[in-house]
């Protein structure tokens, strides 16, 4: 394959990358937005501990385990209840024990709470659990 | 070399049509768009809505939403001294400027992590009227003989706007959501506030405005669809001059729509106590959370 090709085939896939990174919105609601890292969208996998529905946005606390079996404790800050509920999203939506997959924005500070607000991508227990767009949005 | 000029053709083709509208969707965003209510990015709030079928223009009554996203964290690209109401600098007096100086928010041009601010949203107290109507959630208008009353789902609360006739009161003051008088100016509402009380801010980014504001709010609907707003803010110990907000645009909710009927939405301070050790200073200030941890600085 010539250095020609090999290298319009990075521009596609560099392409692609930018493509990825662009369509992930960074959404700040409470004024914490701020403080998450946009850039560095993370998947958070692990267990539910706790899933808290209320204002001003929902919380969701997940145990993780890294690779030498640590377990690290992570908070996950959601939208509010009103524009969950409007996404199709109930108080029930994730109950303990529940296996979950979820991409956020991990605060900037080191500390492990991230944001997923807006269409984040998750997962619980294998199933896709992305919020969905709310309908009156094409008006 | 014809796979060459085909791989090629295909590279350029493929970036116009999936990058180009992709970075326009995220400057649309950036820049006038976001998630002010947590949707998607919507529609941008300079740009009309479609026009629906003729409506009484004195008939207020529905359930009303902001058209157009929110402004994002980037704030759009507004000036540093600026707010949500308008895309201009702000008109401030030297007092005016400390004052705005004075309010850290998590939002907008001088935005900085909300737990080193100080957002009197951040102590579960009511955002006030300014900050409610430039904020994007739902509300109500339901008129009766002598007063339109404007339901807030944020924070589930209302105002009157009184129609009968009478004067302004000389001192209303202080109210979270201000004291309404209003007469109908051929097609538009024409709307009289005072008495705001000024510890609460204009706008999400920390807008200032004194217990003197005279708020004048023209609400004009053009159609069954479509309801306009235009605010003209008055202050002189804060602002040189009065200074006039963008036009707001709101659709209406109909039935089946996702905004159609009201939901509560009321931030307590137990749940804001809650969210704030457990979200919002730990994200902040990098500190561990009573649920979470936290890894060095060189994670």
């Amino acid at each position: 394959m010539s250095n020609a090709i090999k290298r319009e085939r990075r521009i596609v896939l560099f392409l692609s990358a930018g493509l990825l990174a662009a369509s992930i919105p960074m959404f700040g609601h409470h004024g914490t937005g701020i403080a998450y890292d946009s850039e560095k969208p993370t998947e958070v996998k692990g267990t539910v501990t706790e899933f808290k529905w209320q204002n001003p946005h929902a919380q969701l606390f997940i145990d993780t385990k890294s690779a030498d079996g640590t377990v690290e404790h992570w908070a996950v800050e959601l939208n509010s209840p009103g524009v969950m509920t409007r996404q199709g999203w109930t108080r029930r939506r994730f109950k303990p024990g529940d296996e979950v997959r979820i991409t956020v924005f991990p605060a900037k500070s080191g500390a492990l709470v991230g944001s997923c607000i807006g269409r984040c991508k998750v997962t619980i227990n294998g199933a896709d659990a992305t919020p969905k767009p709310v309908a009156d949005e094409q008006f | 070399m014809r796979n060459r000029v085909i791989w090629s053709i295909f590279v350029t083709v493929w970036s116009i049509a999936v990058l180009a509208p992709v970075s326009l969707a995220q400057t649309v965003q950036t820049q006038e768009g976001g998630q002010g209510r947590g949707r998607g990015g919507g529609p941008r709030r300079n740009v009309p809505p479609p026009p629906g079928p003729p409506h009484d223009s004195h008939d207020l009554n529905g359930i009303w939403l902001q058209y157009g996203g929110g402004f994002g964290g980037a704030a759009g690209g507004r000036p540093k001294v600026g707010s949500e109401w308008t895309k201009d600098e702000l008109p401030l007096t030297p007092a005016g400027l400390s004052k705005l100086n004075g309010n850290h928010s998590g939002k907008g041009p001088r935005a900085d992590v909300p737990a080193k601010g100080n957002d009197p949203l951040s102590g579960a107290n009511v955002p006030g009227l300014l900050r409610t109507l430039i904020y994007g959630r739902p509300f109500e208008f339901v008129q009766t003989q002598d007063k339109v009353v404007q339901l807030f789902e944020w924070f589930r609360i209302w105002r009157e706007i009184w129609t009968d006739g009478r004067k302004m009161p000389e001192d209303p003051g202080p109210r979270f959501y201000g004291y309404s008088v209003a007469k109908w100016d051929g097609n538009i509402l024409d709307v009289e506030t005072f008495g705001l009380d000024p510890r609460l801010w204009g706008d999400e980014w920390g807008m200032p405005f004194t217990e003197n504001m005279r708020v004048r709010e023209r609400w004009h609907r053009l159609d069954r669809d479509n309801l306009e707003l235009n605010v003209t803010f008055t202050d002189p110990e804060y602002y040189t001059r009065p200074f006039a907000s963008e036009t707001q645009r709101f659709r209406l909710q109909t039935k089946g729509m996702a905004d159609a009927e009201m939901l509560e939405v009321i931030f307590t301070p137990m749940d804001e106590q809650d969210f704030n050790k457990n979200i919002r200073d730990p994200s902040s200030l990098g500190i561990a959370g009573p649920k979470s941890g936290v890894r060095n600085a060189n994670h």
